[in-house]
């Protein structure tokens, strides 16, 4: 049971960073900067979810997951937002420079 | 079976120390601000996450609340950076000459509260001196604004009714009614 619960553990974490891996492979390939927004959302949202579930299944008495859980879900409220004011941001930036 | 768990936490934080590697080339080469901006973010997120592996790693709780003060910071770096730049922006957009002004415009308009205030009292103290009643362009909004004098008149109404009445007492006054 215990080799069930670490390999579950380990198996999730890799595949996190996996995943955030892909997403700064992404900030490299991707031609400018909302492209490249995009791929840092997804490694920000699904990456952090199985990071976040990784260390879930890990044996650790406390509040700490819980914490953990909050931590979480204080990501995905903030993530859309501050993409959103990043965009508004790059899209003012690329109207003024097509202005002047 | 716990020495498998700090190994595996040990791999994990070096895999995370070198995707921010990347992130941190990017945000140094990064041609925009958009883009220092969102490798700055995506570094934090690594961040809060390799805290979170740490405690649970080291078993300690309290690396937890240190994980929540960061998400906080990383998240509220960015509300001020992307909002003050881009209402800056607009501001500039719409009139162009608010930039110059700003500063200026800001001091001043204190000082001429200020000034306003201590009228006031002195209009409370002293009762209504005939000087105080015609729109005195110094005292009230520095630019002349478009309308006539009976425009800025009505707005100086508005702000004080008690004005209003010294301004008919005293029409009374010229023409020879009292």
């Amino acid at each position: 049971m215990e080799i069930v619960r670490f390999v579950c553990c380990a198996v999730l974490l890799f595949v996190g960073l996996f995943i955030q891996f892909s997403a700064a492979l992404g900030i490299w390939r991707l031609p400018s900067a909302l492209p490249r927004m995009h791929s840092v959302a997804m490694g920000d949202s699904l990456g952090k979810l199985c990071l976040v579930a990784g260390l879930l299944l890990c044996p650790f008495d406390g509040f700490g997951k819980l914490k953990l859980l909050l931590i979480l879900v204080f990501f995905w409220l903030s993530g859309p937002v501050s993409s959103h004011l990043l965009c508004r941001f790059q899209v003012e930036e690329e109207q003024k420079d097509t202005e002047g | 079976m716990e020495i498998w768990y700090q190994r595996m936490f040990a791999a994990v934080l070096v895999v995370l120390a070198l995707i921010m590697v990347i992130y941190v080339i990017r945000s140094l080469v990064g041609p925009t601000l958009a883009d220092r901006i969102l490798a700055v973010n995506a570094i934090g997120t690594l961040t809060i996450v390799s805290i979170a592996v740490l405690a649970m790693s080291k078993k300690e709780s309290y690396l937890m609340d240190v994980c929540m003060i960061y998400a906080m910071l990383s998240f509220l770096a960015i509300v001020v950076l992307t909002a003050f730049v881009t209402r800056e922006r607009l501001e500039i957009r719409e009139n162009p000459e608010v930039l110059e002004e700003a500063d200026l415009k800001d001091l001043d308009d204190d000082a001429s509260m200020e000034k306003r205030r201590r009228q006031r009292i002195e209009e409370a103290e002293t009762g209504f001196t005939e000087e105080l009643i015609p729109v005195d362009p110094e005292t009230e909004e520095p630019e002349p604004s478009e309308g006539s004098e009976e425009e800025r008149t009505t707005v100086h109404e508005e702000i004080d009714p008690m004005i209003r009445e010294a301004r008919e007492y005293l029409e009374k006054v010229r023409k020879g009614e009292l």
